[in-house]
């Protein structure tokens, strides 16, 4: 369900390769494999130095990097790269997991970071952020999804003419997920860039947020544009499936 | 005990090095001893010669030789057993007065002492091992006198004292010797029981304890076996701390995978649309035990303390009031009321992430347990030092008995077990974190309801900033 939604959303982008460099077999399989799923090209590697080769001779779209490689380490790779001029976006994979092995790999050059053990659904919705990051660089004002309208200069939504009135939280979070229109975003995704801070819920109080936020974006309209993908978290996006997408 | 074990045992080679080195400094002070009296013993006797030759020659001077002669002719009546031997022979070496016959031949010129062994047995007759000390003078008309003294008392004491100090050193060896083996044997059995007992102990019985001696001496030996037992009493309770936890950890987590696998069972039996909310159903099992293993993760990973470049200097009310805004909408729809009482700003240096988390899961209880349309307060008490955060609702509270339970990984009250979800390390986590930060938990009555009081320096205690703080502050 989460990964059928995930991927439609990821139709046309066939010709996007990533670069999967994990020691773990197991974990290898079952990233490959998701990726493949969701119609990405990928190529793997099971060393820090056979994956920095083929970082750094091949164009990919995106790298996930496992933080512990036999050979040389993820950090050690992204930090090469970086020191030659290559941006590739790069997601680390870590089991560490604390704040401060964030801050490291962050530090690093990474673009985002994943604490093992995950869920694929996660790593997904990540990796999509990554690659949209890449091309959407230019600084935007205004955000259009269907017939809502973000003003990010003068804080208004309007969905339909219609004015909606939001809370700053709750703009905060229209606007990443306005941002990401058509992505999966994850609930820790959320609380990293809309609450900013790295922790786990125990409860559904971002469920409870995206609730509130669509009482006033999709109460009064026949079109719901804000979906829950099960499994995975929350999409914004156009109203009707479009299956020439 | 067979003697070659006893040669090897460690103690005995410390009790023979330490009788040899003791022996050796008892020589060398011997030595020196042996040496200081007979250097004494002569330098007295060579002032005596001297003093009689001043004299005589004094008496020279103003009488000649015959007074001379006449004067050593007393000397010689005077003293029965000779005390000292005089010779005064004439320029041709012929004899004038004393009581030795002949000049001897290695004795030089001048005011030099000479040994005369030799020269004196001959002309004294005496037995060969007299030794005899003496200094010959030469007067203005060609005569010469010899004074001399034989040393036989004191070289025999000396001997004596020698043959004594040796005899003493090879007695205090033997004895030493024998009573390193007895020790060494005493230290070798009381040692190889602690080595019995601990092997014991590590093939797996943690329940034995080494037996401490009968006799009731505090020594040091003593201390060590009490603090070895009081060590394996530590371990023990670690054990059955680690033992329970894991007991836990497999009950707690055994439930939901039972449950996710007998979804998985029954799904080839569900038709088409079933199957869809039994794969969400199991997604959201799944998300669970993974949120759950994560927060164990996590809290093992601040309580080992590793994770400290998460510290910056940050505004701890700010996190406070981000909580409590995060989790307002949850209150709402419980109809509380969150009454907070934060001062505008208490800066200090802490991991926000981590107590936005542990203020979240504190919170979060909070909202859980309060009933509906009740009431929490958030206070938090900003001093110089230190930083006072309250969390209080009108929930069923927690039992005194089980205040200090409940920050056990997994504790759960009974009462909230069947009643509220949640997985039994929400608190476990703030107590880590707590500790993280040199802080402390307090759980108390808030009749009703439970109140729980953190207190938080709000500078690290100890100098481990260097890293945090040159971290861009996120």
């Amino acid at each position: 369900m989460g990964v059928q939604a995930a991927q439609r959303c990821v139709q046309g982008a066939n010709e996007m390769r990533i670069l999967v460099i994990e020691d773990d077999a197991s974990v290898q399989e079952y990233i490959v494999r998701g990726l493949r799923e969701s119609g990405f090209t990928v190529d793997q590697a099971c060393d820090g130095k056979q994956g920095l080769l083929r970082a750094s001779t091949e164009d990919y779209d995106a790298l996930v990097v496992d933080r512990m490689l036999p050979g040389m380490d993820g950090l050690s790779i992204i930090r090469t790269l970086r020191g030659a001029d290559n941006h590739t976006p790069a997601l680390i994979l870590s089991a560490l997991g604390e704040v401060d092995d964030r801050v490291k790999g962050l530090k690093a050059g990474g673009d985002d970071y994943l604490v093992k053990p995950f869920a694929f659904a996660e790593l997904l919705a990540r990796i999509e952020v990554l690659l949209r990051r890449k091309d959407a660089s230019s600084a935007v004002t205004r955000l259009r999804v269907a017939d809502l309208e973000m003003d990010l200069l003068s804080h208004k939504v309007v969905r339909a003419g219609r004015a909606l009135n939001l809370q700053p939280r709750e703009f905060r979070l229209l606007e990443y997920l306005m941002k990401h229109a058509g992505q999966v975003v994850t609930r820790t995704m959320l609380l990293e860039n809309v609450w900013d801070y790295h922790f786990d819920p125990q409860t559904n109080v971002i469920d409870v947020h995206i609730s509130r936020l669509r009482q006033k974006l999709d109460k009064e309209f026949d079109r719901p544009l804000l979906k829950t993908v099960r499994g995975a978290g929350y999409m914004l996006d156009e109203p009707e499936p479009d299956p020439a997408r | 005990m067979n003697p070659s074990r006893i040669l090897h045992a460690e103690t005995f080679r410390y009790a023979v090095l330490y009788l040899t080195g003791v022996s050796l400094a008892v020589f060398v002070v011997l030595a020196i001893g042996y040496g200081w009296v007979t250097f004494g013993y002569f330098r007295d006797l060579n002032a005596l010669i001297g003093a009689e030759q001043e004299a005589l020659a004094r008496v020279q001077a103003e009488g000649g030789r015959s007074a001379t002669a006449a004067a050593i002719g007393e000397r010689v009546q005077a003293a029965g057993v000779p005390r000292l031997f005089y010779l005064l022979v004439d320029a041709e070496g012929g004899k004038v007065a004393g009581n030795l016959s002949r000049w001897p031949e290695r004795i030089g010129e001048g005011k030099e002492w000479v040994g005369l062994e030799h020269a004196l047995e001959e002309v004294t007759g005496a037995p060969a091992a007299i030794d005899f000390i003496g200094s010959g003078r030469h007067f203005d008309d060609g005569s010469r006198l010899l004074v001399a003294r034989h040393y036989k008392d004191i070289s025999e004491f000396l001997r004596l004292a020698l043959t004594v100090l040796l005899q003493a050193m090879l007695a205090t060896i033997i004895v030493g010797a024998i009573g390193a083996a007895l020790l060494s044997m005493r230290l070798k059995r009381l040692i190889s029981e602690v080595n019995d007992s601990i092997a014991t102990i590590l093939a797996g019985d943690l329940s034995q304890r080494i037996p401490v001696l009968e006799d009731n001496r505090d020594d040091d030996f003593r201390r060590l076996i009490v603090n070895f037992n009081h060590m394996l009493d530590r371990i023990g309770q670690l054990m059955a701390n680690l033992q329970q936890l894991s007991d836990n950890i497999a009950h707690d987590l055994r439930t939901p995978l039972t449950r996710l696998r007998n979804r998985i069972a029954r799904l080839e039996f569900d038709d088409r649309e079933a199957r869809g909310e039994a794969v969400a159903g199991m997604l959201q099992e799944s998300d669970d035990l993974l949120a759950t293993f994560n927060a164990l993760l996590r809290i093992a990973q601040i309580e080992a303390g590793g994770a400290r470049s998460g510290f910056a200097p940050t505004d701890i009310a700010l996190i406070v009031r981000d909580v409590c805004e995060f989790y307002e909408p949850l209150a709402a729809e419980k109809h509380q009321t969150v009454c907070i009482d934060l001062p505008p700003a208490c800066p200090g240096v802490f991991d926000r992430d981590l107590l936005f988390q542990a203020c979240a899961n504190l919170l979060d209880n909070a909202i859980k347990y309060a009933p509906r349309d009740g009431h929490i307060e958030v206070t938090m008490r900003c001093a110089p030092e230190t930083v006072e955060l309250e969390f209080a609702d009108d929930g069923p509270g927690i039992p005194p008995a089980e205040r200090e339970r409940v920050f056990e990984r997994f504790y759960r009250v009974e009462a909230s077990r069947s009643g509220y979800p949640g997985n039994g390390l929400g608190l476990s986590l703030v107590r880590a974190v707590g500790n993280l930060h040199g802080g402390s938990i307090e759980l108390g009555d808030n009749a009703p309801g439970l109140r729980v009081v953190m207190r938080l320096p709000r500078q690290p205690a100890r100098g481990e900033l260097t890293s945090a703080a040159a971290a861009p502050a996120r």
